[in-house]
């Protein structure tokens, strides 16, 4: 009988009901993405450094080692020597180490002159082929593109390009003298990669020799065919070990390292301490989360409220027939409860909608991997805090109102 | 006679706050069976003594059996129970909740009754049969009825649950005089056959004629 008459009460105000179903359900879709997107950021981050155990550089900042060698943001201040990286290449529990040259760029995107490794390395940590279109640099004036450098520029295989110095995108001074060929173009990955040239740390070395010098090569040299080519300047290099248990131990020995100061960092703990930094960013945009939340809560209160004045008379109708208080008091929670469990069930399928569209054209556009994740502490306590805030306030308001009842 | 007879039984009946008006009842006994008319200005007590009449309200002072139960021995909030079984109560106005059917709204009262549903609905369908009302107003929405409709089902309504004593709070105000004595008529016929005692409270004193007693409440009652 309780049900029915809940049902019925609420059935006889659908439009206010639908109304507060409305504000819940938009509050919890704001507290639920808010996180989404928040944690959706952090775990693309985090799958920029996927299976690189260690990244070591020259001695600077920690963070500043993560970005430039990870996410090609900044620049390194200085390099190390090509030993060093053979050095650590060679080493024993090593299983991979990808070089990186840093310091040239296409059209604003940045080059990367590194070697087989990197490939292997995409291979390793990605489910999808490396490649969409053709395959990797096998001689030294070739060039791979990122996904996005792909897309972007509209670049086709066997298209021929030039480097230039510098990272800026007007840059005065251009590495005229070879052009780059096309031939391959990289799967998207939703890492920094995908905005990013690949050529061999070969290509690198040549195109900053002299144009004297550099017109003594070949046409197209096939990699490892010119000795003089191999460069002595690394900018940063990424180690895979075989095992990780070995990860300190390696760390240890890098930075102690006697032929030159060397650092090597735990890449997922830097991340960590960016992520610490930009803390203020999630607490704000949970502080709003929350912020709706209260807000649809004390919508869906004020208007539950403005009812219960106008229901006065039913519940003393109810009291008359011999309904406990008790009765009214649980009338009342269970409507006000299925109000907010609609609403919170509705903004969640909404959510789920929609962030499921939303990862569908990010994947296809910037092949970015949004992974669809929804927060069960959020969900939990939006499913909690909601109802029982909204129930206690109308119990209280109901309790207060019929009290004053004879 | 023995004083579980009564069905209203009242001695030195006060209520009241130390602040508020405070009303005073000396002495009231009415047979079980009986109709009592109960003329009465607004003003004069009547809402607070049919409160207290039907357990919503807990004497200030004083002793209160209705039906033989000691209401001044117990508190308002616990005689919700008692209420459902041995009272009919029909209302001024809202008497029946807009939102619900006919049949949902008289089957409420027996479900606070606790009485079993499979009855209730023939039950119904009987009353409303014996108050003119055609079957199919059963399962019509309350807010689709006339207001002499309403008081009819709150009729049917009231003796759902075959109470021994029915209050009535100026059931006929809100209705025009062709209905108001169709609704007189019905609820005697239906309270003379169940030899329900009535307590009926109006200011209209047209209406009291038929009842067995008529009382003024401003002659057996004083605010203090």
């Amino acid at each position: 009988m309780m049900f029915r008459l809940a049902w019925k009460s609420l059935l006889s105000r659908r439009f206010s009901a639908a109304v507060c179903i409305a504000m819940v359900a938009l509050s919890t879709l704001v507290l639920l993405s808010v996180d989404t997107v928040y944690r959706g950021a952090q775990s693309a981050f985090s799958r920029s450094v996927q299976g690189i155990d260690l990244i070591v550089g020259a001695p600077t900042g920690e963070v500043n080692l993560l970005l430039f060698s990870a996410f090609h943001v900044g620049a390194p201040s200085r390099e190390l020597s090509w030993q060093t990286f053979q050095q650590w290449e060679k080493s024993p529990g090593v299983a991979r180490a990808v070089p990186l040259m840093l310091g040239d760029s296409h059209q604003g995107f940045r080059v990367i002159g590194t070697n087989q490794a990197m490939f292997d390395h995409l291979a390793a940590t990605h489910d999808t082929a490396v490649f969409t279109q053709g395959k990797a640099f096998a001689h030294v004036f070739e060039v791979t593109l990122g996904h996005e450098v792909a897309r972007t520029l509209g670049y086709p295989l066997g298209k021929e390009l030039i480097l230039s110095h510098g990272l800026g995108n007007h840059s005065f001074q251009q590495h005229e003298a070879r052009t780059f060929t096309v031939t391959g173009i990289l799967a998207p990955t939703g890492t920094p990669i995908d905005k990013t040239l690949q050529v061999s740390t070969e290509a690198i070395e040549a195109i900053h020799w002299p144009p004297a010098r550099l017109a003594t090569l070949p046409s197209q040299p096939t990699l490892g065919e010119t000795a003089a080519l191999q460069p002595d300047r690394v900018s940063a290099f990424y180690l895979t070990l075989a095992n990780k248990v070995r990860t300190f131990q390696i760390q240890r020995a890098i930075n102690q390292s006697d032929t030159e100061p060397t650092q090597a960092i735990l890449p997922g703990v830097a991340i960590t301490r960016l992520w610490g930094v930009m803390d203020w960013v999630q607490m704000a945009l949970m502080g709003l989360g929350l912020l709706a939340a209260l807000m649809a809560a004390i919508g869906v209160a004020s208007s539950l409220l403005s009812h219960l004045d106008r229901r006065v008379a039913e519940f003393q109708l109810l009291q008359l027939l011999g309904a406990r208080r008790r009765f009214i008091y649980t009338l009342l929670g269970l409507e006000s409860g299925a109000l907010i469990a609609i609403g919170i069930i509705a903004g969640t399928a909404l959510t789920v909608l929609l962030e499921r569209g939303f990862s569908v054209i990010a994947q296809s556009h910037w092949g970015l991997y949004w992974p669809l994740q929804i927060n069960g502490f959020a969900l939990g306590t939006a499913m909690l805090a909601a109802p029982l805030l909204g129930g206690l306030l109308i119990t209280l308001a109901g309790a207060w109102r019929l009290a004053k009842l004879p | 006679m023995n004083p579980r007879e009564y069905a209203i039984n009242i001695a030195e009946l006060e209520y009241g706050h130390r602040q508020g008006p405070r009303w005073r009842l000396p002495k009231w006994q009415l047979a079980a069976g009986q109709t009592v008319f109960l003329e009465a200005p607004s003003g004069a007590g009547k809402s607070t003594l049919l409160n207290l009449l039907a357990g919503l309200l807990s004497p200030t002072k004083g002793e209160l059996r209705v039906l033989g139960e000691p209401l001044h021995q117990r508190h308002a909030a616990q005689t919700a129970p008692w209420r459902a079984r041995q009272l009919g109560i029909i209302f001024q106005n809202l008497n029946v909740l807009d939102y619900l059917s006919c049949l949902d709204n008289i089957r409420l009262a027996a479900h606070f009754a606790h009485r079993h549903e499979q009855d209730t609905g023939a039950k119904a369908a009987d009353l409303l049969q014996r108050l003119n009302l055609p079957d199919s107003i059963l399962h019509t929405q309350a807010s689709q009825l006339s207001v002499g409709q309403r008081q009819r089902v709150a009729i049917a309504r009231a003796l759902i649950n075959d109470p021994p004593l029915i209050l009535a709070d100026e059931p006929t105000s809100a209705l025009d005089d062709t209905n108001s004595r169709d609704f007189m008529n019905l609820l005697f016929d239906l309270v003379r056959e169940r030899g329900c005692t009535l307590v009926f409270a109006s200011h209209d004193r047209s209406l009291g004629e038929r009842f067995d007693q008529q009382i003024q409440l401003s002659e057996v009652s004083q605010p203090l």
